[in-house]
């Protein structure tokens, strides 16, 4: 994780549990109970961008009334149950990171630390098992620093035999 | 009472994308350190709070357009309509409320026995929905008619039975107006039901008054309510409920061509010091149905010749008597022939001092409420023997068209409150009317969607019947109102006009154009432009609809 140093922006942490190395389970929360973390964290560096960057693959287009163009279609091919193998989440999310490339550098200045301007964003893996997604997602800030997430999501219309992807780096 | 936030959902994004870029932009002013891209801070903080600040500067606005004249007139459909009555209150107006048409249906049954209409029965006539307010009983003798709600049960000529009653328009608006033998049909017919229809034309429907009808009529409510110029006259109808409704008025006076009556000084000059107030109540006049005694006058060889009459207070500025027929007649329609139509001046035994008519001349009293009428017809279809010239009489039911409260608008003129100290001359007249019938083709593509025809041609009366006193009828205007409801690729033929004026002296005049029918100027019968308004029935609106057929290339 980033250190803040007093001059970077913050935005507030959303997701709680991320270690700085090795895999670990995200709670979608902006408190911690007092017992196990503090609330209320800020967050900054390749975290920061990791953030937005799930808010913005996740958001599904056109929630936003006025924001239409924010969001990509992943989640509504999802729901729409137009992903049934690998193949089509790999399609998916291509299309979705076509957005992405477009939305977050928008909103972007230019002045931010290289570490919080996104640079990329590429799907690892992918199998289908059970009804459920299991991504592997690795995020590449400007600077060229990584964040990895594993993202399972519930499928539609699954189909009977567990499906993989594996994308070549 | 503070004014509801508008939902969020219909806000215009250009204003809630501008709000967004200003409060970040001040966001980021007073806390650089706060990052407002996409995360918590801008989908929690940044966004909800735009949407609500552009909801609250939505009514800002709105509150600010309405406390204007210049805002509004600029925006009259999204003032408020709370802070502009509150705003035109300042000048003395008063927004007109919405009211349901009124009127009395005939219903004819097959059998003379007692005929039972409960309160708030339902009856159905063009579209509308009408209730009744009281109970109504039919009988059929008249030595029990006892109370206000009781009708006699008339034997009609083909042995059917008839009876009127009120009712009253469900829904507030000017489509409760229906016309005059409009089938006005019960939810729950009472035994032995026939048939039954508006006797004559329903009034008084009418719409809450708009915003920008509201603000049309400010010149009004700044003005002096006196008889003084034609913007203080308009300030004195606005003043009385009876009157706050009329569809358009004209002065006629000192100087203008048309004023006859100031000319009758031994002196071939105009002396000013009147004014004939040239009132058009009703976008179209009334159609009454009368029932008279007629006299029998002579046997001819077309038929008998037969005379009714109408005295001053039966009919006040009637223009015609569109149908004469027997009374009680079943399955006719149009008119016995009319013979003569006399009119007379009549001032006698009158409450007030009458205006200075010349009775020899009709230009200066027809169509005011100081004529009566005598109408001469022959009748072919009641045999003649037997009869006695002037003495024998008979019924007949008469259908009678007029603009309304002309009368009444007479008398409060000439109250010696109201009435100018100096002369105060003012004679109240009906428009000189043009009676205008429209015909043209409608090409449609060949897949598009007929609009309702009956629809159209309402929609086109109304916007015509609300003209006032337009000098003349254009066939731009009826073609660019036809095709507001045509589907796209449509195509109008060349609008046919025909115009009947019946001038006050009674004789025609024909106009007949496809490009515009224009008030010819013939002050010395009171037709000019000032004085005429065009009156067309929707169904005097023929629009013959045609398919375009495909072509092969």
């Amino acid at each position: 994780m980033t250190l803040d140093d007093g001059t970077r922006q913050l935005d507030i942490l959303a997701f709680y549990g991320a270690n700085p190395t090795g895999p670990s389970r995200l709670r979608q929360t902006l408190a911690e109970p007092t017992a196990t973390g503090s609330s209320g964290m800020a967050v900054t560096g390749i975290q920061k961008v990791a953030q937005r960057a799930y808010v913005e693959l996740f958001t599904p287009k056109g929630s936003l009334q006025y924001l239409p163009d924010r969001g990509t279609n992943f989640i509504n091919d999802l729901q729409a149950g137009r992903i049934r193998s690998a193949v089509d989440v790999a399609q998916s999310f291509e299309s979705a990171r076509v957005d992405m490339a477009r939305n977050l550098p928008a909103e972007e200045t230019g002045l931010e630390p290289a570490d919080e301007q996104y640079g990329d964003m590429r799907l690892v893996s992918v199998t289908l098992d059970s009804g459920v997604v299991n991504m592997r997602i690795i995020l590449m800030s400007a600077a060229g620093t990584t964040f990895e997430f594993i993202e399972p999501l519930p499928q539609v219309n699954t189909g009977s035999t567990p499906q993989s992807f594996i994308s070549e780096e | 009472m503070p004014l509801p936030l508008p939902s969020f959902t219909d806000l215009d994004p250009v204003e809630v994308d501008a709000m967004l870029e200003e409060a970040a932009e001040r966001l980021q002013e007073d806390n650089p350190r706060l990052d407002l891209k996409r995360g918590p801070n801008h989908d929690l903080l940044l966004y909800p709070g735009s949407i609500y600040a552009t909801a609250v500067r939505t009514i800002g606005e709105t509150v600010q357009q309405s406390q204007t004249f210049i805002g509004i007139r600029a925006n009259p459909t999204t003032a408020d309509e709370a802070t502009v009555d509150g705003l035109l209150s300042n000048y003395r107006l008063v927004r007109q409320t919405g009211a349901p048409a009124r009127g009395q249906v005939v219903l004819v049954v097959s059998s003379p026995s007692t005929v039972v209409i409960g309160a708030n029965a339902r009856f159905n006539g063009n579209g509308q929905a009408f209730i009744t307010e009281s109970v109504f009983t039919a009988k059929v003798d008249a030595a029990n008619i006892l109370g206000e709600t009781d009708r006699l049960l008339r034997e009609q000529s083909d042995g059917s039975y008839a009876f009127e009653f009120e009712v009253v328009a469900v829904e507030e608006g000017p489509s409760g107006n229906v016309a005059k033998d409009t089938p006005v049909v019960p939810e729950s017919p009472p035994a032995a039901y026939v048939r039954s229809y508006a006797a004559s034309d329903f009034t008084g429907g009418r719409d809450v008054e708009t915003n920008a009808d509201y603000m049309a009529r400010m010149d009004e409510g700044q003005a002096a309510r006196i008889p003084g110029n034609p913007t203080n006259m308009s300030a004195m109808l606005m003043e009385e409920d009876a009157f706050d409704d009329f569809v358009a008025t004209s002065i006629v006076g000192a100087g203008d061509s048309a004023m006859l009556r100031d000319r009758q000084s031994l002196f071939p000059i105009a002396t000013g010091g009147k004014v004939d107030w040239v009132i058009r109540a009703t976008a179209l006049p009334q159609r009454t149905l009368v029932t008279k005694t007629a006299v029998f006058v002579e046997d001819t060889s077309a038929g008998g010749v037969w005379r009714i009459s109408f005295d001053r207070d039966e009919a006040p500025g009637m223009y015609e008597a569109r149908s004469i027929l027997p009374a009680g007649s079943v399955g006719l329609s149009g008119t016995l022939a009319i013979s003569s139509d006399t009119r007379v001046v009549d001032v006698t035994d009158l409450t007030y001092k009458a205006p200075t008519m010349d009775a020899a001349d009709p230009n200066q009293f027809v169509y005011t409420p100081f004529q009566s009428a005598v109408i001469e017809f022959v009748d072919y279809l009641t045999p003649t023997s037997g009869l006695v010239p002037l003495e024998s009489t008979g019924s007949y039911d008469v259908e009678v068209v007029a603009q309304p409260q002309l009368a009444q608008l007479q008398a409060f003129i000439q109250h010696r409150s109201r009435r100018a100290a100096g002369s105060g001359d003012v004679l109240v007249r009906a428009p000189v009317p043009c009676f205008v019938a429209v015909s043209v083709t409608a090409t449609l593509p060949e897949t598009a969607v007929q609009p309702d025809d009956e629809t159209v041609r309402n929609e086109v009366a109304v916007q015509i019947n609300n003209l006032g006193f337009p000098g003349s009828l254009s066939a731009s205007t009826v073609s660019n109102l036809i095709y507001e409801w045509l589907p796209a690729g449509s195509t109008l033929s060349p609008v046919d006009l025909l115009g009947k004026i019946r001038r006050p002296d009674g004789s025609l005049e024909w106009l007949h154009s496809n490009s515009e029918l224009k008030v010819p100027d013939r002050p010395e019968m009171f037709t000019t432009a000032n004085t005429v308004c065009f009156y067309v029935e929707p169904d005097d609106i023929e629009i013959s609809w045609q398919r375009k057929t495909a072509t092969l290339r």
